[in-house]
């Protein structure tokens, strides 16, 4: 019995499983992480004093210590920068804060914020000391309550009225912790003064009552002038003006009303991350993670000398030396340290105390992490500190000499940090916690598929395309069936034995079974495969020789660029700016097609009159000799071309200077594009045309820009629809560009003055309609194709349709600026269709090649990078009134993806149309898409799986992991469409 | 035969070589503060100028095409300015691949264009000498299994090779780093 399987679906199989592959392995990879137990648990009782040795006499004082102050306010500006305070921006905008910190009662100190520098995890991080795990990022979007032990549960909990104004993921992270708030979206990134006025109205009325012990104000604005204008723009002055008014106001009534209260305020001044050069965040750049972190009350000793060097402390630190401010238990997710200089002014005792308890928190958080962790040099460290802080207590209760008494104290507080560093840096590193079991079964999977694709690369690139599948010989069912049990028994053994919590042994038992029955399946073909090319070498060799020597500069360009790129995703710098390497590909590629078209115009022309035969049957053009007399009229006179020619011979010869100019008028426009975003790391920070055009004083220049795009995108799109979908095109077009003046990007020539910015909902719900419309009705010409088996026309009609649905959807969620770049992509998937890829008559593998380089150029050319802070989220919210998950996923991923997509259905317009010359070719394509893209996968899992423990694996590894994770989703949805075509077409073939 | 071109082959290409290395080492000798990284554009002419001399006497002692020898003066000097305008002309569309590649259009342009300059001693250059100026000639040397010589074979490495080596240096940033990377490729491959 045997199964004859088509190489489309084929791929799209493998594709599938592959996708299940590279889940498993996401899964492991970035494990929820597993903490301490939740805060619903019982409160564990805070630490005792360490009891002194000897004697029988315990410490009396059991009790958490009091707060050391009355009110905390917390002011968190969101993206502050540390040289936008203690730089030269700040003595020049914020000169109250600045005289403060030079000689007012105030600590200053750089927190260190810890890469995914995104305002969710960073807020996490502030708020329960500890890191948040990379995942948080990915549910950065609608972000969950916070159900870990935390800073403002204890305070609710201990009965302390909170208030907060500003960022709603606040409101978010903690439902029902405020006695008062009122969140501002983030929605509306080009909102600089709304969101920060929205915090300041109600500054003056909760300034004066008396009602509240912690006040949190969360600014949004200048992260977004930092998104939209960039750290240098003229609008970050008055905004910090703003900001250390602010402070000014906040300050002075809180000095006001110390007098009457015992116990004096403190006043906390911070940023949950800084920005990069370019204005955005996410990364591990220095500018990003260093933020400025100030505590001002009059518990301090007044400063005298002028600024030295800045401590640096960690984000997470505040978290500690809050809650023994508040006089709250310390959370015990906690990695951070108390910051001592706060805490200095209180008696040895206290201090010593402080510490205790901070060692304690995080020697039980150890404790409940590592089964080893008597063997922790800071458990050690923290045991002998104990130790000599009983005996320090021992001589405290003995009322020994005070002056004794300090410097033992001061070396028992030494002793202390020392422990807390050690201990807080092996809490950190525990913080990435692979679950390598789900790993390994995923890259079991994904190496399986790419060695069988590879292995049936000869048949599936062969003229029919097919395999046959054997389903039952008795050795492969007796080596699946083996196989199966073998894994079966290991999965046990790993499960059962290891305390570990693996994803993986989570699973139901049908689903383990199933994975396990795949991956034999998998094998067994692999083996199959094997097999067959054994049968077959052991045939004398025929034509191995010629196939060889028939590769062209263009086969050996894409086998090499392949390879290259694949190698280059070893080295961190080389993901970072992965952009150049496709950029450097695509160009070389037209470069390698000028000469291929230099060739094929020129030479062989050449090569024929010399010969006088007519080999003229393998070359298109009729009429040879005629030409070749024409090409020297324009050799010698080229800006006078064709002055001398017939008006026939003209339009050919103008056609083939256009030819060979094609690849130049590409490389041209892939140089505009390239400057229209620049992306990656190193360079970003050079301006480019994107960001000039979306400074508000450019605004007009930027409508102008989107108004031409749009129309060229119709100019570009319309030539191959129906009537209906034309019209519908040319509305849902006009949709797009007045969406864009109803959300403020451009404006209306008529209406200038216009201010109100709404949500935009009506226009971009208007231009989903045609969408859908659009799309509706290609897909009806697919279905009508395949069930009435028409002609070939109404099938590419129908796809060229649903393909101009998808570009109508990304002119809708692109950003104004963007919108040249799909015009570019339209452009150059016209000129390569018409002029390169038709005449020089490049087989399906190639042109399918081609598609997936520029795809993923174009994945670049829209800003794109290999780093988090670069996803547009806003395009998840285009026509909706709130945060819905499904379709802000749906519409974020598309518009991400947007350029390998498109590029991805144009191949398949491309090939359908070539079906009339090579039947397979559609299958061929999908079969190449599919390698091209588990190659680059299969080989970089192995690679993030070696370098794991690598500094980078944060913020450069696990970023591009996601990316080629959800691309590879992406590429199997595709391929089901490619089979599913095919499909169609090979029944049109039978009938 | 055979063996005593491939031997001249050698030479020639080792000569080259070496010229290049000294470039890199002699000047500091004469000029104060040179060297490759810091003084780039200095050593970009130096360079240049040393392997555009070293292949014009390569070529006029070794004569490794069968030029006709019959050719009059007033021949031989249109072919020299023939080949002067297609050696200018080569380091404009050098230029322009460039700026094509991602280098800045307007700032550093004289760096770019002495790269550029560099790059057509390196391949205009040496075309011309081998091949003269002969569009035709160039074409099927450099399309696949045109060469008809072991000269030529030479020259289509050298020159993909310097290409390669030197565009992919282009796109990664720095001028300087442009320098050592396209000259390892190219050191490496002579
Ligand atoms: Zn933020
Ligand atoms: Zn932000």
């Amino acid at each position: 019995m045997r199964l004859r399987l088509r190489s489309g679906a084929l791929s799209a199989g493998c594709l599938l499983a592959e996708a299940l592959g590279v889940a498993l392995f996401l899964r492991g990879f970035f494990p929820l992480p597993v903490r301490s137990v939740s805060r619903g648990e019982a409160r564990a009782e805070p630490p005792a004093e360490p009891a002194p040795p000897g004697t029988g006499i315990a410490s009396n004082w059991t009790k958490i210590p009091p707060p050391l102050f009355r009110k905390v306010v917390i002011v968190l500006i969101d993206a502050l920068r540390d040289d936008f305070v203690f730089g030269s921006k700040g003595k020049q905008f914020m000169p109250y804060t600045t005289q403060v910190v030079e000689k007012g009662t105030s600590y200053s100190f750089i927190a260190e914020a810890k890469p995914p520098t995104v305002t969710m995890p960073r807020i996490k991080a502030l708020m329960t000391g500890s890191i948040p795990g990379f995942i948080d990022v990915v549910v950065n979007l609608n972000s969950p309550a916070l159900m870990t032990d935390n800073l403002i549960w204890q305070a609710k909990a201990a009965g302390k009225r909170i208030i907060f104004y500003g960022d709603d993921t606040w409101v978010k992270l903690f439902p029902k912790h405020f006695v008062e708030y009122d969140g501002t979206t983030s929605f509306f990134v080009s909102d600089f003064t709304e969101v920060d006025d929205n915090v300041t109205r109600h500054l003056d009325r909760v300034l004066k009552r008396e009602d509240w012990d912690l006040l949190i104000l969360h600014y949004l604005g200048l992260d977004h002038i930092g998104h939209v204008t960039g750290p240098n723009s003229p609008l970050v002055g008055p905004k910090l003006r703003e900001m250390d008014n602010i402070l000014k106001k906040i300050h002075i009534s809180l000095l006001s009303k110390e007098g009457e209260a015992s116990l004096p305020s403190l006043l906390v001044v911070c940023g949950d991350h800084g920005m990069s050069e370019t204005g955005s965040h996410g990364g591990s750049s220095e500018g990003e993670v260093h933020t400025p972190l100030l505590f001002i009350s009059s518990a301090f000793e007044k400063k005298s000398g002028p600024l030295t060097q800045l401590e640096l402390v960690q984000q997470t630190d505040l978290a500690s030396t809050l809650a023994v401010g508040l006089g709250l238990p310390i959370s015990r997710n906690n990695v951070g340290n108390i910051i001592l200089p706060v805490v200095g002014s209180r008696t040895m005792r206290e201090q010593l105390r402080f510490l205790h308890m901070n060692g304690f928190q995080l020697s039980t958080l150890l404790q409940e992490n590592t089964p080893a962790y008597g063997k922790d040099l800071g458990y050690e460290q923290f045991k002998i500190a104990e130790k000599s802080h009983g005996n320090w207590i021992k001589l405290y209760l003995e009322g020994n000499n005070s002056e004794i008494l300090l410097n033992l104290g001061k070396k028992v507080l030494k002793q202390y940090l020392e422990a807390l560093r050690t201990l807080s840096s092996s809490l950190s590193k525990q913080v990435a916690q692979y679950d390598m079991y789900s790993m390994m079964v995923g890259t079991v999977i994904i190496m399986e598929v790419l060695l069988l694709l590879l292995l049936s690369v000869p048949k599936a690139l062969s003229s029919r395309a097919e395999f046959e599948v054997p389903l039952s010989p008795p050795f492969f069912s007796l080596l699946f069936y083996l196989m199966c049990l073998m894994l079966c028994a290991i999965h046990v053994i790993v499960c059962t034995s290891a305390e570990s919590l693996c994803y993986f042994c989570s699973m139901s038992w049908l689903t383990a079974v199933g994975v396990m029955m795949l991956i034999s399946a998998l094998m067994c073909g692999i083996l199959s495969a094997v097999g067959k090319i054994l049968e077959n070498s052991r045939l004398p060799l025929k034509n191995a020789g010629a196939s060889n020597s028939s590769w062209s500069e263009v086969d050996v360009l894409i086998l090499a660029g392949t390879i290259g790129h694949v190698l280059s995703l070893g080295a961190s710098s080389f993901i970072e700016e992965e952009h150049q390497t496709w950029y450097f590909l695509i160009n070389t590629l037209c470069l390698a097609l000028c000469q291929e078209l230099c060739r094929n115009h020129f030479l062989l022309k050449e090569c024929d009159l010399q010969l006088g035969t007519t080999v003229k049957q393998n070359f298109d053009s009729i009429g040879e000799a005629s030409e070749c007399r024409n090409i020297d009229v324009q050799a010698a006179s080229d800006s006078k071309l064709g002055k001398a020619a017939s008006s026939a011979e003209f339009v050919k010869g103008s056609d083939k200077w256009i030819s060979l100019a094609s690849p130049w008028i590409i490389l041209i426009c892939c140089r505009l594009l390239r400057s229209l975003n620049q992306t990656g790391v190193q360079w970003a920070h050079r301006p480019d045309f994107g960001h000039w055009l979306t400074s508000s004083e450019h605004k007009s220049e930027l409508s102008v820009l989107a108004a031409v795009s749009l129309v060229m995108i119709f100019v570009l799109v319309q030539r191959r629809c129906s009537l209906v979908s034309k019209i519908a095109m040319a509305l849902g077009l006009l949709g797009v560009y007045s969406y864009r003046a109803a959300i403020g990007n451009v404006v209306f020539p008529w209406q200038r003055d216009s201010k109100d910015i709404s949500k935009g909902i009506t226009e971009a719900r208007f231009v989903y309609v045609f969408v859908l419309g659009i799309v509706f009705t290609g897909t009806k010409d697919l279905l009508k194709s395949q069930v009435i088996s028409a002609d070939s026309s109404v099938k590419s009609t129908g796809l060229w349709e649903v393909y101009s649905g998808l570009v109508l959807l990304s002119a809708l969620l692109f950003r104004p600026h963007n919108l040249p770049v799909l015009v570019f992509c339209l452009l150059i998937q016209t000129v390569m269709t018409k002029y390169i890829w038709r005449p020089l008559k490049f087989d399906a593998a190639q042109i399918t090649i081609m598609h997936y380089w520029f795809g993923q150029a174009f994945f670049y050319f829209q800003g794109n990078s290999n780093g988090i802070a670069t996803v547009d989220v806003s395009a998840g919210f285009v026509g909706l009134e709130s945060y819905v998950e499904i379709p802000a996923i749906f519409l974020t991923a598309f518009a991400t993806y947007a350029g390998p997509l498109l590029w991805a259905i144009h191949l398949l317009c491309y090939l359908s149309s070539e079906v009339s010359r090579n039947s397979a070719a559609v299958g061929h394509g999908c079969f190449c898409y599919a390698l091209m893209r588990s190659i680059p996968v299969a080989i970089y899992i192995v690679l993030v799986t070696g370098l794991r423990y690598h500094l980078f694996i944060w913020s450069v590894f696990s970023p591009k992991l996601l990316y080629e994770g959800v691309h590879v989703f992406i590429t199997a949805a595709i391929c089901l469409f490619f089979t599913a075509m095919d499909q169609n077409h090979f029944q049109n073939v039978q009938d | 035969m055979k063996e005593a071109e491939l031997r001249r082959l050698l030479a020639a290409n080792l000569l080259c070589f070496v010229s290049i290395v000294l470039t890199a080492l002699v000047p500091a000798l004469f000029l104060d503060g040179f060297s490759v990284l810091g003084t780039h554009l200095t050593w970009l002419c130096v360079c240049s100028v040393c392997v555009s001399v070293l292949n014009v006497t390569l070529c006029l002692i070794l004569k490794p095409s069968p030029s006709s020898k019959r050719s009059s003066l007033s021949n031989k000097i249109s072919r020299f300015l023939k080949c002067c305008i297609y050696f200018f002309m080569s380091c404009i569309l050098f230029h322009a691949i460039i700026v094509l590649y991602g280098a800045p259009l307007i700032e550093s342009v004289t760096e770019t264009f002495l790269f550029a300059v560099l790059l057509s001693t390196f391949t205009t250059l040496q075309c011309l000498c081998l091949l003269g100026p002969n569009i035709q000639a160039w074409i099927r040397v450099f399309s696949r299994n045109g060469a008809m010589s072991i000269w030529e074979n030479s020259l289509q490495i050298t020159t993909m090779c310097s290409i390669l080596g030197d565009i992919q240096a282009t796109q990664n940033g720095s001028e300087t780093e442009q320098m050592l990377l396209g000259f390892t490729c190219k050191l490496f491959l002579q």
